[in-house]
């Protein structure tokens, strides 16, 4: 398993551990699909990540482009320094939500 | 920080420290420094200042002393002085920059060589160790420093009450010291670019990962046909090549950053036109229209056409928000940015372009012409370096091999692909 899940009444909490590749990527999406009836959104929290590639980042915007169709929210919590620069490299930080903790991503995007 | 957790998962504390000596430093572990590491634990330990808490801080106070050799001495290069000097004479008022610049030493040997010749400069020197940056600062040297300094310098020397011989104002106003952890800090935010680099005797501490990084950064930070110094055991780094070509003169080996202007220009002249020198400007995104009626990809093209690239580029933004899978918006954006001048951002928006759009050759050719028109080119090159790994077109490999041929740079490793 490359991913582990916490629930927080509306909101589903994925920490993808190690490697956000395409196959972690795609085990995200695809659990996200089966709650999209239960849920306000997801934070995906990248504590546990130590690396991530571009299919990795491409799966990303298909979870975004998936939760925004339905209208559900996204937020990326705890982004490393390096992870950080990935995302401002490509512009992509200003496509997604990014936050430093998961309680204040809940306190700005959820309430 | 980084990798945190590949610290913290080490078994032993002494494991722990070599681990973050590696990550934060690129320190190059060996028996030697291993010892000392080791050396350094059980001497806390015996004198009961503790190890267990703020190992990391310890280590961060100790490691430069513990591991660097800062010493050095005026005068160490010569023959590199000489060629800096035939090189500054025809540029106005060139930068130069020493990394690992240590005590200053080095710095201030080019500073009074140069002044000696009447030569306008800016010295930069740059150095990982608090320490060694400060004692840089106060310019003032044991006579260890001076044993190969020629007679005709040592007049830019005063003698001090306790032994020391303090450096003249006249050489020391020139050159300014900055601590930079170049791994972990960009550079070019604080130098903007260098004619002449020296990194003498620092390579040599550091792991291989570290030292693509160094040599990477300095070769970026280089001017087109500017010079890069290292010690002869530094030379023969095989990552140079990948960057720079090599050169010879009066007995001393060097490095020069080839014109890459001029070989793309030969090859594909009718993608230039080129836009200055502002590619680093930051663009501000809150001038963007927020309200947008009907934002679509007819409209934007629309505002292309029209010039309005800000206007466009608001309404792509907006598309893209919507739709962060629509890729058609993030080349009009690009686009537009590269219009306006903002280089990076054009590049950004198009990387995301790519990534949405990866293993499409004809989307690659796309980003490899933005590369070129803002004179990015070991981006160029490490993205056709990519495409090449993709898909193996013999075209490809060709256009490479005579890019870096001509420029004088490495093609060794395309030998693999050309069977």
């Amino acid at each position: 398993m490359s991913i582990y899940k916490e629930r927080d009444e509306k909101i589903e909490i994925v920490f993808p551990i190690n490697d956000l590749d395409t196959l972690t990527g795609e085990e995200i999406a695809n659990h996200l699909k089966q709650l999209l009836n239960e849920i306000d959104g997801c934070i995906i929290n990248f504590s546990r990540v130590n690396y991530l590639n571009s299919s990795g980042l491409r799966e990303l915007i298909q979870i975004l482009k998936l939760l925004k169709d339905n209208n559900k929210k996204l937020a990326l919590t705890r982004l490393s320094e390096n992870i950080m620069k990935i995302f401002k490299n490509t512009n992509l930080h200003r496509l997604f939500n990014i936050f430093d903790t998961d309680d204040e991503a809940k306190s700005s995007l959820f309430q | 920080m980084t990798k945190l957790k590949a610290v913290y998962s080490s078994n032993t504390l002494i494991e722990a420290i070599l681990k973050y000596l590696e990550i934060q430093y690129g320190l190059k572990i060996n028996e030697l420094n291993t010892d000392k590491i080791l050396n350094l634990i059980y001497n806390c330990h015996i004198a009961g200042t503790g190890f267990d808490e703020n190992a990391l801080n310890v280590i961060d106070r100790h490691f430069s002393n513990l591991l660097l050799n800062n010493e050095s001495y005026f005068f160490r290069y010569p023959l590199q002085l000489q060629l800096i000097l035939e090189y500054c004479k025809s540029k106005h008022n060139p930068v130069i920059l020493s990394i690992g610049c240590s005590k200053g030493q080095e710095a201030y040997s080019i500073s009074m060589y140069l002044h000696k010749h009447n030569i306008d400069f800016q010295i930069y020197g740059v150095d990982i160790d608090d320490d060694a940056i400060n004692d840089a600062k106060k310019a003032t040297y044991s006579e260890y420093s001076l044993k190969a300094l020629p007679e005709e310098y040592k007049k830019y020397f005063s003698y001090t009450a306790d032994n020391k011989y303090k450096l003249s104002e006249d050489i020391i106003k020139n050159v300014t010291f900055l601590k930079i952890n170049i791994l972990k800090e960009d550079i070019s935010k604080m130098i903007p670019g260098a004619d002449i680099i020296l990194i003498n005797n620092v390579l040599i501490y550091l792991n291989k990962k570290a030292i693509e990084t160094f040599i990477e950064t300095a070769a970026n930070l280089l001017v087109s046909g500017g010079l890069l110094f290292t010690s002869e055991e530094e030379y023969s780094i095989k990552t140079f090549g990948k960057f720079l070509k090599e050169e010879s003169k009066k007995g001393c080996k060097y490095y020069s950053k080839p014109d890459l202007n001029q070989i793309a220009i030969m090859d594909y002249r009718e993608l230039f036109d080129f836009k200055g020198s502002e590619s680093k400007k930051t663009f501000d995104y809150s001038c963007l229209e927020q309200n947008i009626d009907n934002p679509s990809l007819e409209n934007a093209k629309d505002s292309l056409l029209k010039k309005d690239y800000l206007k466009a580029i608001s309404i792509c933004y907006k598309l893209i928000t919507d739709n962060p899978l629509f890729d058609e918006p993030l080349a009009i954006m690009s686009e537009c940015f590269y219009e306006l001048g903002f280089n990076e951002e054009a590049k950004k928006w198009l990387r995301t372009f790519l990534i949405i759009n990866s293993n499409n050759e004809e989307k690659i050719e796309q980003y490899l012409n933005l590369c070129l028109k803002t004179e990015d080119f070991f981006e160029y090159i490490r993205i056709l370096k990519k495409k090449i790994a993709l898909f193996n077109k013999k075209d490809d490999i060709i256009r490479l091999k005579n890019i870096l041929e001509r420029a004088g740079l490495n093609a060794e490793e395309l030998s693999d692909y050309m069977q």
